[in-house]
């Protein structure tokens, strides 16, 4: 247990001395807050689209959970399991007395904590400067942490989606673009396939959208909860299979 | 005497057909065991099967007396390995390096890192990127990480590979230091005969995935041959049938 805390710490410092990771964070707050300025100096020519200060935050969310999100997910997935392949590097962990299951879990944690990193800076960021440049003190706090809070849980499952595909990548590069064109092609068969919108666990990347809607009775509530907890059940077994085989 | 490294009966092949066939040898505390072979002997293979980088399905490793498939994390609690190439993680600092392989072993003081940092000469150079260090100092600072663990047992995977006269030399007398001063037990693998003789007092010899010698004193090996050499060749031409 005590190794699992260790190197959960580790992958973190880890993730986070890498320069590009830490940009990543300082590029989705700068866009953030510029959309936001954007937003509020063009809002009086906007006469048909009211945003206020509740709507702006969720609809960064929005944005955020479909596009910017699953990359910063397969690029930092990508990095810990094929580029750590790539580099030779991952043999520094596997010859310290830790067990294989351990390090797997340690760098999916890893990975979950900057996905709440990423998404606590996106609240913060756009609710503050939502405050700050629309002025209005009426915004619902607790309601959009709650729609950030819950989205939590689908980007979970998308990085370990990611993980299955880098295990089979030696190099960063390959497995984002897989990932990449994977969530691509996904989306696009979710158009064409009736059905594969509701199944398929990228549709719920933004939860709280759906959720908003109002056809949120508690047990189709749970019953997606469930869906898309046993897509992750899935893709963790598997992708840990392939990560214990692993021969470096 | 206490025996530190058991191998017994190890077979890894891979899908081509080659690999390692029947290892068997023991390592016994305060030993600086030579491992010899030639370039594509299965050096490598043995020691990432006994490090748990390779899975194998015969044989049996036991470190310490604890099983490397059974008892992982207890077997390799007091051992330090480089295997391949002089790996560190490049965006770090050396000392990060140290610090963040340190979390893994108890009662390991900020002291201690510096300890190793002046053991392998890289203190004046610990906050600086290991990106920008020679192949030397790479090799130095992969020798402090199998260090960091206070090790009983050290695996070094042809650890002068690469290196230029006075970076062998060092990393030689520095492998030699530890083991007479700390009393920490040595497997070496390695290609280079000179450097076997130099600095083991046991080898094996494997040769085509088969060992041929399974651990003999160099001082009594001595007493028949002119050279390790000699001896080696002579092991090598025994097994394919031309003696």
């Amino acid at each position: 247990m005590n190794n699992l805390k260790v190197n959960i710490i580790n992958e973190v410092q880890k993730l986070f001395l890498k320069k590009k990771v830490s940009m990543f964070l300082i590029i989705t707050a700068l866009i953030c807050f510029l959309s936001a300025f954007f937003i509020s100096s063009i809002q009086e020519k906007l006469v048909f689209i009211a945003i206020d200060s509740s709507s702006f935050p969720l609809m960064t969310l929005s944005i955020f959970t479909n596009i910017f999100l699953p990359l910063f997910i397969f690029m930092t997935v990508a990095e810990l399991f094929s580029g750590e392949v790539g580099d030779k590097s991952l043999k520094l962990v596997l010859i310290r007395p830790i067990s294989r299951l351990k390090i797997f879990i340690s760098k999916n944690t890893a990975i979950a904590i900057y996905i709440i990193i990423n998404l606590a800076v996106v609240f913060i960021v756009s609710t503050l400067s939502s405050i700050f440049l629309n002025g209005k003190s009426s915004i619902n706090i607790p309601h959009i942490m709650f729609a950030y809070f819950i989205d939590i849980i689908p980007a979970v499952v998308l990085a370990l989606f990611a993980s299955v595909i880098a295990q089979f990548f030696k190099s960063s590069s390959g497995a984002i673009i897989t990932c990449i064109l994977c969530f691509i092609g996904i989306k696009i068969l979710s158009l064409f396939v009736s059905g594969l919108n509701n199944t398929i666990f990228t549709s719920y990347l933004n939860w709280y959208s759906k959720w908003s809607i109002g056809q949120n009775s508690f047990l189709s509530t749970i019953n997606i909860l469930f869906m898309v907890m046993s897509y992750g059940v899935i893709f963790f077994t598997v992708s840990y299979y392939f990560f214990d085989k692993k021969e470096v | 005497m206490e025996k530190v490294l058991e191998v017994e009966g190890l077979t890894k092949l891979y899908s081509n057909g080659r690999g390692v066939v029947d290892i068997s040898f023991e390592v016994y505390k305060g030993d600086v065991f030579g491992f010899l072979g030639p370039n594509g002997a299965g050096k490598t293979t043995v020691m990432k099967a006994i490090t748990g980088l390779n899975t194998f399905k015969k044989g049996r490793v036991e470190i310490l007396g604890f099983d490397i498939k059974t008892q992982f994390e207890k077997a390799l609690g007091k051992v330090g390995a480089i295997i391949e190439t002089a790996d560190a993680y490049e965006y770090m600092s050396a000392y990060y390096n140290l610090k963040i392989a340190s979390r893994f072993y108890k009662n390991m003081e900020k002291f201690s890192i510096d300890e190793i940092l002046d053991i392998v000469h890289l203190t004046e150079f610990k906050h600086e990127k290991v990106s920008k260090f020679s192949l030397g100092m790479k090799q130095r600072l992969a020798l402090a990480l199998a260090l960091i663990s206070k090790p009983e047992l050290v695996i070094l995977d042809e650890p002068t590979n690469g290196l230029d006269i006075e970076g062998t030399v060092e990393m030689r007398n520095l492998i030699i230091k530890l083991a007479s001063e700390k009393g920490i037990t040595f497997f070496i693998s390695s290609h280079l005969v000179h450097e076997i003789e130099l600095m083991c007092n046991k080898v094996a010899i494997i040769n085509n995935g088969q060992l041929i010698n399974s651990g003999q004193l160099i001082k009594s090996i001595k007493e028949k041959y002119a050279s390790l050499e000699d001896f080696y060749m002579d092991e090598v031409k025994n097994a394919r049938g031309e003696i």
